[in-house]
């Protein structure tokens, strides 16, 4: 499980991710083991909070 | 609070509050929202046409509503200008924070319930949507509904738990970073200001939108696929203007806008997705409170009728009857999209010298066959129209 710091809570790597790992409560988001590390979160991030670490 | 609802809406943007104002005019409605103020954070940059203002006699409140819009002025990416402008007024910037409560209060005054700070999540039996759980203020309660209407925006969850398959492609999404600024310099500030260009926005834009003569929603929508932050292509933006650069940040607002794809299946059983959940935006522009609202009463109406006639199965009119009315222009307007995801900056440049401010508010509405004669001289343009439309 992941939390990302200083989350605005726009959502769009909720709407962006393919396998649900992402939930977004109280503008925090928790990337769950059912992570795949397709790196789209990353790329959608308007604010480029999101690094995915060995992405393929 | 009752334990029973006819209709329970989650979600109380303008697509929420909108279906929920329509349906209770003929049926019990409970709509909830997670956050605890309805309509903040905003994802928006705030314009909304006249059309919406007449369609839902939406009062002229100085409360909610920032500045007229005389017209817009697009921008080329060598400088060069279009400029959009109407005998009149073409709309307003509103304050969404404001507009989003004002639009929950109509709710309400029809006789829905509203609670803001609620989380939800959907109730089944047997597979069968039964209602919704509910957290507010950190205490759980199951509350049974007959109709679910699903508006809880881009990240829609509730659609999902349906079983409905809501994840968007990267390259049909917009990323979009955006500050309110004070104290700023606007060149024409009775005009919105829309900036092209591949290096400077890739498929999207920069917004200028005054809420007044020195004070703007100043932000930027890029393609999803973009390695670079929108945040990063909005700074350099405003570092080249000193008239913004000098200026104060006094808010800071970040989205993603659905404009690539819409999604299809807007019912399932009993659930009807409405609004941002449903992607119902304008993938020229980005610009969607419209559009949520035209679906949230159709719905709502749709809804109202279900439970008033005890045949469900009608809510799936209102998929039929989106895609055969406003759906079916957005696809049109999607088409549009997809050509111009294609140009490079010299098509932009051209474009901006063949076509005027008539021909550009007809191609974001999705007519295209004047603009389309006046590009005929042009081969690779021309090619490219005819692959998309």
């Amino acid at each position: 499980m992941m939390k990302i710091k200083n989350c605005y809570g726009c959502g769009g790597c909720v709407a962006v991710c393919p396998t649900g790992a992402i939930t977004l409560e109280s503008e925090v988001e928790i990337i769950t083991e059912k992570c795949i590390k397709c790196g789209r979160c990353e790329l959608v991030c308007p604010a480029g909070l999101i690094t995915i670490e060995n992405e393929r | 609070m009752k334990d029973e609802y006819d209709v329970i809406v989650i979600g109380a943007g303008p697509a929420g509050s909108t279906a929920a104002k329509f349906a209770a005019e003929k049926a019990d409605v409970l709509v909830v929202d997670k956050h605890r103020e309805i309509g903040s954070p905003k994802r928006c940059g705030e314009g909304l046409g006249l059309k919406a203002f007449e369609k839902f006699e939406i009062p002229l409140d100085k409360r909610f509503v920032n500045k007229e819009m005389c017209g817009a002025v697009v921008y080329a990416p060598n400088g060069s200008k279009v400029e959009i402008e109407y005998d009149g007024i073409y709309g307003y910037i509103i304050e969404r924070k404001i507009f989003d409560k004002f639009l929950a209060t109509e709710a309400s005054r029809q006789g829905a319930k509203v609670l803001a700070d609620t989380e939800a999540s959907l109730l089944k039996e047997n597979g069968r949507i039964i209602g919704v759980r509910i957290t507010h203020q950190r205490k759980e309660k199951e509350i049974k509904a007959k109709i679910i209407v699903a508006a809880d925006g881009v990240d829609s969850q509730i659609a999902r738990q349906a079983g409905i398959d809501t994840t968007i492609n990267l390259a049909d999404i917009g990323s979009c970073f955006e500050y309110e600024m004070s104290g700023i310099e606007i060149e024409n500030p009775e005009m919105i200001h829309m900036f092209m260009g591949n290096k400077l926005a890739p498929k999207g834009y920069v917004w200028i939108f005054p809420k007044d003569d020195d004070r703007a929603n100043i932000g930027i929508g890029i393609s999803g696929t973009e390695k670079r932050t929108a945040k990063y292509y909005l700074d350099r933006f405003i570092k080249s203007r000193p008239g913004l650069e000098k200026g104060s940040i006094i808010e800071v607002n970040v989205g993603c806008v659905p404009v690539g794809d819409f999604l299809r299946e807007l019912v399932r059983d009993n659930l009807m997705v409405v609004g941002d959940a449903a992607r119902q935006v304008n993938p020229i522009h980005g610009g969607g409170i419209c559009e949520a609202m035209l679906a949230g009463k159709l719905a709502g109406i749709k809804a109202g009728k279900a439970i008033n006639s005890g045949n469900l199965e009608m809510l799936k009119e209102y998929e039929t009857e989106w895609f055969s009315t406003e759906g079916k222009k957005l696809e049109k307007i999607l088409k549009v999209r997809h050509f111009a995801e294609k140009l490079g900056d010299e098509d932009m440049n051209y474009l901006a010298k063949v076509w005027n401010g008539d021909d550009l508010v007809r191609i974001s509405g999705g007519e295209y066959s004047i603009a389309f004669k006046k590009i005929i001289k042009h081969p690779r343009l021309l090619g490219l129209l005819k692959n998309f439309v």
